[in-house]
């Protein structure tokens, strides 16, 4: 078995040590996520290293305790403190009242500045989802801007031939129009003037050579980034044209229902 | 008197995230004794030992939030940062001379001296259970795991093929599975 030998390889022993490259660490913690017995030898390997490592334990000394936890910057917001006051009455009775007075201010102040917070936060998430929506478009228009980059490469190559294939009888406003390349025989077609198909249907182009028709390939269905398709080359054609096939194309032009043709 | 949190690791870590100061003296007052004994065997010298600890808790603290959870226990997470910390202690400049400058062969026998020095009348039972252990493979463990010893390293260090060292490697761990359950 597969993971069988990546187990054995002895690699999870060294994710386990440390010893990886972070390429390497990827690696094993998406197999750990592909594979469960992988995870499952992952997680036994780490939990004997965990526990012979701290099969010593040491008590720190007793100051380090408040030497760490000063250093960090920790909020006491999340868990209110119950506050002490000294007992009403007698010349204290003031100070209890400032006390009191000064806490009411500070939990004013507290939640002013926890609004603030909340708002803040709320704009940085929206700036957040705005940047990624930017990105997507950004990356949609990149990708527009490559196909379109292409297109207009074969369209101003100066080889091509430009042949216009007209509407036949059974739908006379079709049209389509050909790029072909008499030096590298390649053909591009553009289908925007094509009318849309029924279910099951797909048109397909056709190549007259020597009188014959010549298969060039099923037309892609559905909505397209590039404006032109790429078909099959062709040496010498005379005519091209297109037909209503089955879905996945036939071996010879349906000719009853060819829709566009035209000649060089 | 210690804080003692009855939450889930995931809650726990919640609050770490969010920088609350309770769980941070829950992780501490909880998890202080296991990472400092880590620490503590990689650098026997208190003082210097803590100051680790101290480093590794700003560094817990500056990290939380790129935990993840998918990749392993926090417990697991907090002792590789704190084995990592000590172990580039040992190796840096200011890291005492006397304790640098010594051959593998040296730092092997100061390792089986470290042990029986730290070894504390409560922690007799770790000396049972590390006696079950071929000598050889615990040091490759320990070269390893406390020393930050690449496999290469202790090939060329041992004058041994590195296929050997790898295969030794997997069956120390073996065995040591069989111990720490």
């Amino acid at each position: 078995m597969e993971t069988r030998e990546y187990i054995e390889s002895g690699v999870l022993e060294l994710y386990v040590y440390d010893q990886l490259s972070p390429a390497e660490r990827r690696e094993v913690e998406a197999m750990a996520a592909l594979h469960p017995d992988v995870r499952a030898e992952l997680e036994a390997i780490q939990a004997a290293m965990d526990g012979y490592a701290t099969a010593v334990p040491a008590t720190p000394p007793a100051a380090l305790r408040d030497r760490i936890l000063s250093q960090l910057d920790l909020s006491d917001a999340a868990e209110p403190r119950t506050v002490q006051m000294a007992p009403p009455g007698g010349t204290y009775m003031w100070l209890a009242a400032a006390s009191v007075a000064l806490f009411v201010l500070s939990l004013g102040v507290n939640y002013y500045q926890y609004s603030q917070n909340k708002d803040l936060n709320g704009q940085l998430a929206q700036l957040q989802s705005d940047k990624t929506v930017m990105a997507d478009n950004n990356a949609h228009l990149t990708r527009q801007i490559n196909t379109v980059t292409e297109d207009l490469t074969i369209l101003s190559n100066p080889s091509n031939v430009k042949v216009e294939l007209a509407g036949l009888p059974l739908s006379p406003a079709a049209k389509a129009l050909i790029y072909w390349d008499k030096q590298r025989k390649s053909t591009y077609i553009n289908t925007a003037g094509l009318p849309p198909l029924a279910e099951g249907k797909q048109y397909q182009l056709w190549a007259i050579v020597d009188g014959k028709p010549v298969d060039l390939g099923v037309l892609p269905l559905g909505p397209q980034e590039t404006i032109l398709a790429h078909m099959h080359d062709v040496t010498e054609p005379q005519a091209f044209a297109i037909t209503i096939e089955p879905k996945g194309g036939s071996a010879g032009p349906t000719l009853d229902q060819m829709i566009v043709l035209g000649k060089m | 008197m210690p804080t003692r949190l009855n939450i889930s690791e995931q809650e726990l870590v919640a609050r770490l995230q969010r920088n609350d100061r309770v769980a941070y003296e829950h992780l501490y007052d909880n998890y202080c004794t296991a990472l400092f004994g880590v620490i503590n065997r990689i650098i026997p010298d208190e003082e210097t030992a803590s100051d680790v600890l101290q480093e590794a808790f700003v560094k817990i603290w500056n990290n939380i939030k790129g935990y993840d959870a998918d990749k392993g226990k926090l417990f697991t997470w907090m002792l590789n940062i704190c084995r990592n910390l000590a172990i580039d202690k040992t190796r840096s400049k200011d890291y005492g001379n006397s304790q640098k400058n010594q051959s593998t062969e040296k730092s092997v026998n100061q390792l089986g001296q470290m042990q029986s020095e730290s070894i504390k009348p409560d922690q007799i039972g770790l000396r049972e259970v590390v006696g079950k252990l071929d000598p050889n493979e615990r040091l490759l463990i320990d070269l390893m795991y406390f020393k930050g010893y690449t496999q290469a390293e202790i090939a060329e260090e041992y004058n041994l093929p590195l296929g050997t060292v790898k295969t030794r490697l997997r069956s120390a761990t073996m065995n040591l599975r069989k111990l720490f359950k």
